[in-house]
């Protein structure tokens, strides 16, 4: 930061953005950001987070008061909490019954097919890539000796042509490939090895009623790295125990191998 | 007590987005309001209700916390029928997870500073109460966590990708 602006710090954005800063201040922060763009970025990301805090929780606070809530705020003590809580379940699956019906069968359908979110996608990814990955005895079903049958099964499980994408020149080679379960049906994961053992798996799913498209991303689920994408209805997620940016290479190799 | 009846619709928004899970969340608001007719003797006069009850509500999230540590976690993935609280305008219910799950990744106490701020528009120095921090430390897990949701949920990098094609 330059001496001109030593005088602006971490909390005049955290100020900045809460709209709690008095005008003259407001004014040099925001001449700060005009010749700051990173700075401007963050300021702006972080406004657009309290605006999606709100807009995602604030239904929570028109709700009606559960009842036992209110009684507890009176009397500080409530009957028998299983009860009121049995009565609010029902209550909560009539609601949700009716809003499923009204909603029709578009959200219906989201409800049923694929994961609820992309997160979750590579949340299964990452949970088959930790069971498997270890796996010295039977790591896959079929090997990629078998290369043909692998394809044509997985292919017909998981309802769309897959190939195998060559990763040799990131030096991976396919040991093979089986099929995953999930809550909405089989999807399918090859597996890759390089010279030093280490494994990568690449999981795959062409059932997804994604609204969207999405881009490389990263995740993280316990000591996995996860780089997915999903393309329309496939979703593709490249899973290892390796560096982010190491995978992202491969992952980019993939990307051009798969080419969807 | 009318003040407390008050805040129990923020009470409640808050656990929400600390817990994510309804039943889990109206637990947590109740057993704060108990808790807070059990330790009625110790409020001062003059003291702001919404932070005394927040701060029984942050305690009691803490020590949940703890005990949950120690057993081993199963999170529901699929909650399949979506929240009665969902309506037009809000949030889908794909967005609504990624944001409850990048809100879980959250250290605790960086998860608490954005919510009682940037949800419930807290001031600095009442957010600082409610954790029982000073509010410079505050400001510095305020600014730590927002970076850290950020690089979450926008978590998308840039990468220029070539086709082969």
């Amino acid at each position: 930061m330059s001496d001109a602006w030593r005088d602006i710090s971490e909390d005049d954005l955290n100020r900045f953005v809460d709209g709690r800063l008095v005008p003259e201040r407001r004014a040099r922060v925001a001449a700060y950001l005009a010749a700051h763009a990173d700075q401007a970025q963050e300021a702006a990301a972080f406004a657009r987070l309290n605006a999606r805090l709100r807009k995602a929780f604030d239904a929570v606070s028109d709700e009606p008061i559960p009842p036992a809530l209110v009684q507890a705020a009176i009397r500080g003590r409530t009957c028998p909490r299983r009860h009121w809580r049995r009565l609010g379940r029902a209550a909560a699956l009539v609601i949700a019954v009716a809003g499923l019906g009204i909603a029709g069968g578009w959200q219906l359908r989201e409800a049923v097919n694929g994961p609820a979110s992309w997160s979750e996608f590579a949340r299964e990814a990452a949970a088959a890539h930790r069971v498997f990955a270890p796996d010295r005895q039977f790591p896959v079903e079929l090997p990629a000796t078998r290369k043909a049958q692998l394809v044509a099964w997985l292919s017909a499980r998981i309802g769309a042509p897959i190939t195998t994408p060559n990763l040799e020149k990131v030096g991976f080679r396919l040991i093979g490939g089986r099929l995953v379960p999930t809550p909405d049906g089989p999807a399918a994961q090859l597996m890759y090895e390089n010279g030093s053992g280490t494994r990568i798996t690449l999981y795959l799913r062409a059932d997804l009623r994604n609204s969207r498209d999405i881009k490389f991303r990263i995740a993280r689920e316990n000591e996995v790295n996860v780089w997915y994408w999903l393309d329309g209805p496939r979703g593709y997620a490249l899973s290892g125990d390796i560096d982010q940016q190491q995978l992202l290479r491969i992952a980019e190799v993939l990307y051009d191998e798969v080419g969807s | 007590m009318a003040q407390m009846i008050e805040q129990i619709p923020s009470l409640r928004r808050y656990a929400r987005a600390l817990v994510g899970d309804r039943s889990r969340a109206d637990d947590l608001v109740q057993d704060c309001l108990e808790r807070a007719w059990s330790r009625a003797h110790l409020f001062r006069p003059g003291e702001d209700v919404r932070v005394w009850l927040f701060t029984i509500l942050h305690n009691l999230h803490v020590s949940s916390i703890r005990r949950r540590r120690r057993q081993p976690r199963l999170v529901p993935l699929v909650d399949g029928a979506p929240d009665p609280a969902m309506r037009e305008g809000q949030e889908s219910a794909a967005e609504m997870a990624d944001l409850a799950w990048a809100l879980e990744q959250l250290p605790p106490d960086q998860c608490s500073a954005v919510l009682l701020v940037g949800l419930e528009d807290m001031t600095y120095r009442q957010a600082a109460a409610v954790l029982g921090i000073p509010v410079g430390t505050l400001m510095s897990r305020l600014y730590r966590g927002r970076q850290r949701l950020r690089a979450l949920i926008e978590g998308e990098v840039s990468v220029h990708l070539k086709r082969a094609k």
